[in-house]
């Protein structure tokens, strides 16, 4: 009887487009994992700014007393609205490349600055109604390929956020000696 | 072919297995076993994703809900109290929820509390296992004070 010692051509072939099969499948899938976990850190990265700005900018609309938006006066360029509380103390919202930003003013003097990094092609618009006092903003982002569709996930992701608050409602349960009285 | 007595020898001292067969590599059940772990391993993986990026879509939907209430509240807040009861019956959703939650219903209650009244807004939408899991935001409502009380 002979011995086998070694494998044939063929049996080599079948090994080897077996490998290269599932070769291919590993690396599609290590590729797909890849890209699915930079895709999650970029939208909770766009998830928590959105949170963060949303609960900044309703904070700061409860605790202004005003508001001026460039439809009721000249503001400097970039700068969407202007929340003034007591004194003088400005806080302004302005958007610029694809960041929305907040300066806290007190006259000329710039207190602090904290930037929102929604990335390029954002859009921002501040709104405000009169009966009941209310400011809102809207701030909307496609995502790479164009599409609204929030389900579409990619390294850029789309973000549609509207944040609505009501404008001195800090000041609404305060006794009326308080700077509720500036506010009407 | 010829083998010499020193290769027999050779052949003769090699490892054997357990019985007494020389291992000259894998057998086709390996084979077809490790085949068939790493073609399990990858099909489970695949549905992982998938549930991965429905679950970024739920996240992002509550978030919008709760943006949603939050904004329907402050409205709510800043009416005045006696035209409260009213505005909580007609409550619907805004628009720019009614675009981002498909078939969204808001409904609200207004309840005395030990202090004011409490209001209760649950938003519901049409996703898997949303109409019996509302999403739920309360707020308080102080009585206004009194021109010159302390």
């Amino acid at each position: 009887m002979t011995r086998r010692r070694a494998m044939t051509l063929i049996e080599l072939l079948v090994v080897l487009s077996a490998s290269m099969f599932i070769l291919t499948l590993s690396a599609k899938l290590i590729h797909q994992a890849m890209r699915s976990h930079q895709d999650t850190r970029a939208f909770l990265d766009l998830e928590r700014t959105a949170a963060r700005l949303s609960h900044r900018f309703r904070e700061d609309v409860r605790r202004a007393t005003s508001a001026v938006s460039a439809d009721d006066a000249p503001l400097p360029d970039g700068v969407l609205v202007q929340l003034r509380s007591s004194g003088s103390r400005i806080i302004e919202y302005g958007e610029r490349d694809g960041t929305l930003r907040r300066t806290e003013l007190e006259g000329d003097k710039i207190l602090s600055r904290d930037d929102f990094a929604l990335g390029p092609g954002v859009s921002c618009e501040v709104g405000r109604r009169e009966s009941p006092a209310l400011v809102d903003l809207t701030v909307t982002r496609a995502a790479s390929n164009g599409s609204p569709d929030v389900a579409a996930f990619a390294l850029d992701p789309p973000l549609r956020l509207r944040v609505e608050a009501g404008l001195a409602a800090d000041f609404r349960h305060a006794p009326p000696s308080l700077p509720r009285e500036e506010a009407e | 072919m010829h083998w010499s007595t020193a290769d027999r020898d050779n052949a003769e001292a090699a490892p054997k297995t357990g019985r007494g067969r020389l291992r000259s590599g894998t057998s086709s059940l390996e084979a077809i076993v490790a085949c068939s772990l790493l073609c399990g391993v990858l099909g489970a993986a695949a549905p992982l994703m998938v549930r991965q990026g429905r679950l970024l879509a739920e996240y992002r939907d509550h978030q919008r809900a709760l943006e949603e209430l939050s904004n329907q509240i402050e409205r709510l807040m800043a009416m005045p109290a006696a035209d409260l009861p009213r505005a909580v019956e007609q409550l619907a959703p805004s628009p720019f929820a009614a675009a981002e939650l498909p078939d969204a219903v808001l409904r609200g209650r207004l309840e005395p509390a030990e202090q004011g009244s409490r209001l209760t807004l649950e938003l519901t939408w049409n996703a898997a296992g949303r109409a019996d899991r509302p999403v739920r935001l309360a707020a308080w409502i102080q009585p206004q004070p009194k021109e010159g009380s302390p």
